[in-house]
């Protein structure tokens, strides 16, 4: 039979190798267009942290020196605006940029990568995701701006940023929060996987923070609160971010990572769930070893000191867990790539928690009070186990979020060394310095005697940030070459929310 | 293979030796908790520096910044060869104290405590006592030993 075609005329045909143009909506709702946001503004956030990491400790050797000190005249407030840089404002915007910008980025979108891929649904709201993305790193910026501005700032180290920031920080962790619950809950699995559980209730411990943070701040500019109060409540902030916020983010992205890049199921899942039960009710009872004031009744700081004690129990269980998750396929730790930045997490997790465990201790925890052991152990804590939980997950996420076709090199193993070594290195002078800090405050020596003594130690750490600064660039490069010069790949995608299940067809397993 | 591959189990059940350890960790926490139920809190804030002269502060404060509880422990009960520090009102319990408290029943707390005497500033007689006088000034050290005349 005869088909009538209609003529063709060659001129009009579109050249073959010319995508058909498509509107693009301004904000992005493509199924990992948010996880993409929040990990490339992360590798971004880790480059300057680590940065801003190596001048704060370069300062740490000449604490009286004051780098910068500038007073802006301001047209419509007649006071000056002064902005300084010194040890204490550059220590500010290293701890902040270090768990706000990178640990909170790249931790929220692993934790999206992750969840999408565990409940085979894509994320709810996916363009409120994106904003949330935005809304985050722009308040980021604002508040890594306002710490260099005394005036500005709060008191506490990670309690800093004004109430204007915390303000616009508090919205988008709750769209995330509303998107990940909102997903889990409409997945068909009934029970969770253990990950996303740690995963949840990190979402929910930093919400609950940041959230009333965000009141406490506006409360405190607007009628001043008790400053006893608000010294109680920075420190309960300070344990509710750290230890459960980014504290089950980094279970829950490690949980994930080292299964799915060994390709071997989890060693035990009931043993992952007595973990998460451990950890949860243990880190919740922890908070109250932060409030430690006269005013507050001695046993109850206790029982929050004891509970610190026993969350030891779940950091060496997940540990042990995942580390046997690994049996058989040792010999991918040979070369740098995804499992090797999670197993060293998970060697980090083990070694905060023996710290966490004995910095607990009534008398280890009065002789090491104040000192550079604090700053140590955070370290090990944020840089070290969430830094590398994340690093974990950006090194298997990455060239699928960029649809990459990319393999770990050279600037790979540059991160993975550089990072290890440095923040290694950082937190074991912090460490040492804090214990030696401790014994000149036992031993009555003068302080200008003790700064002589502890100068080395502040060097010592300065060397080990320089050298994890050179590993963070090392990423942000690596980052770099694999979006310009890596060639196009196809990986699979999660099926739609409001879609069945289905398996996706070419490409790559995620 | 599919994205959304679900993560598999080796085991379903907890591990014998998870549960033996959580064991273990749980009752070293909670033996810790029943054996360190007295003492008193520091306060989070208005904490002097050692360093500092003038004004004596809160006494707990200077305990808790200079240190005194990393040897004599946290409720200043004594710690190993340390002694109490619970009984100063009743005068010294090392021996090597007995002439100091003799000689000076009043002040020899204070004395002592600020070490630059020549009578007790002999190492071997203070056994590790560090000297607080280049650290705390007289005023700190006169509000520490009138906080520890108070207990008991």
């Amino acid at each position: 039979m005869a088909v009538n075609r209609p003529p063709v005329n060659p001129k009009k045909l579109r050249p073959y190798d010319q995508p058909p143009k498509v509107r693009r909506s301004l904000i992005p709702s493509g199924p990992d267009s948010a996880a993409t946001a929040f990990v490339v503004a992360g590798v971004v956030w880790l480059a300057a942290a680590l940065g801003i990491g190596a001048l704060w400790a370069a300062l740490r050797v000449v604490p009286d020196l004051v780098v910068l000190s500038l007073d802006i005249p301001l047209l419509v407030v007649p006071d000056l605006l002064h902005v300084e840089l010194s040890a204490t404002t550059a220590g500010l915007g290293f701890w902040n940029a270090l768990v706000f910008g990178w640990l909170g980025n790249a931790l929220i979108g692993a934790s999206l990568f992750a969840v999408t891929r565990l409940t085979g649904r894509r994320l709810h709201f996916p363009r409120m995701l994106f904003l949330a993305a935005l809304l985050w790193n722009m308040g980021m910026l604002g508040g890594l701006a306002a710490v260099y501005v005394p005036i500005l700032t709060a008191p506490g180290t990670l309690s800093a940023f004004p109430f204007a920031i915390d303000g616009a920080l508090a919205p988008a962790l709750l769209i995330v929060t509303a998107s990940v619950l909102r997903t889990v809950l409409a997945s068909p699995r009934s029970f969770p996987y253990p990950g996303v559980a740690f995963t949840l209730v990190g979402l929910l411990a930093l919400l609950a923070a940041v959230g009333t943070g965000a009141a406490v701040e506006t409360l405190d500019f607007f009628i001043a609160i008790d400053p006893t109060l608000r010294a109680l409540w920075d420190a309960l902030y300070v344990r509710m971010l750290i230890g459960l916020g980014f504290g089950g983010l980094t279970l829950g992205t490690l949980f994930y990572a080292v299964p799915r890049v060994t390709g071997n199921p989890l060693w035990s899942i009931g043993t992952a769930w007595l973990t998460w039960l451990l950890w949860a009710a243990f880190g919740s009872l922890a908070l109250l070893g932060a409030l430690e004031d006269t005013s507050i009744p001695f046993l109850i700081t206790q029982a929050g000191n004891a509970a610190g004690l026993m969350l030891l129990a779940p950091a060496l269980l997940a540990a042990a867990n995942l580390l046997l998750t690994v049996s058989g396929r040792w010999t991918l730790l040979l070369s740098p790539g995804a499992l090797a930045f999670g197993v060293v997490g998970v060697a980090f997790v083990a070694a905060a928690g023996l710290l966490g465990a004995i910095g607990a201790l009534g008398n280890v925890h009065s002789f090491v009070r104040g000192t550079a052991w604090e700053s140590g152990v955070l370290l090990w804590l944020t840089a070290g186990a969430g830094g590398f939980a994340a690093l974990s997950v950006a090194d298997h996420a990455l060239p699928r979020l960029l649809h990459r076709d990319w393999r770990s090199g050279l600037l790979t193993s540059v991160a993975l060394y550089g990072i290890f070594a440095g923040v290694a290195w950082a937190g074991f002078s912090l460490i040492t310095g804090g214990l030696a800090e401790g014994s000149l405050r036992v031993l009555g020596t003068p302080a200008d005697e003790a700064m002589g003594h502890l100068v080395w130690y502040a060097l010592s750490a300065a060397a080990g940030f320089g050298l994890a600064a050179l590993g963070g660039l090392a990423s942000l490069v690596d980052l770099f070459l694999q979006y310009t010069t890596a060639r196009r790949a196809a990986y699979a995608m999660p099926p739609e929310a409001t879609t069945a299940m289905e398996p996706a067809g070419a490409g790559a397993a995620n | 293979m599919t994205v959304h591959t679900p993560i598999g189990s080796q085991q379903r059940g907890v591990a014998g030796w998870a549960l033996a350890l959580s064991g273990v960790v749980v009752l070293a926490g909670g033996v810790y908790f029943a054996t360190n139920l007295g003492g008193t809190n520091p306060p989070i804030i208005g904490e002097p520096s050692p360093s500092g002269s003038g004004g004596g502060g809160n006494a707990l404060a200077i305990i808790t910044v200079a240190g005194c509880q990393g040897c004599h422990g946290p409720d200043l009960t004594g710690l190993a060869l340390f002694p109490s520090l619970r009984d100063v009102r009743n005068g010294p319990v090392s021996p090597n104290l007995q002439q100091l408290y003799a000689d000076q029943p009043e002040d020899w707390a204070v004395i002592w405590i600020t070490g630059t005497d020549p009578a007790v500033s002999d190492p071997l007689m203070r056994g590790g006592m560090p000297a607080f006088g280049p650290t705390l000034s007289p005023q700190e050290i006169i509000t520490v030993v009138e906080y520890l005349k108070t207990l008991e």
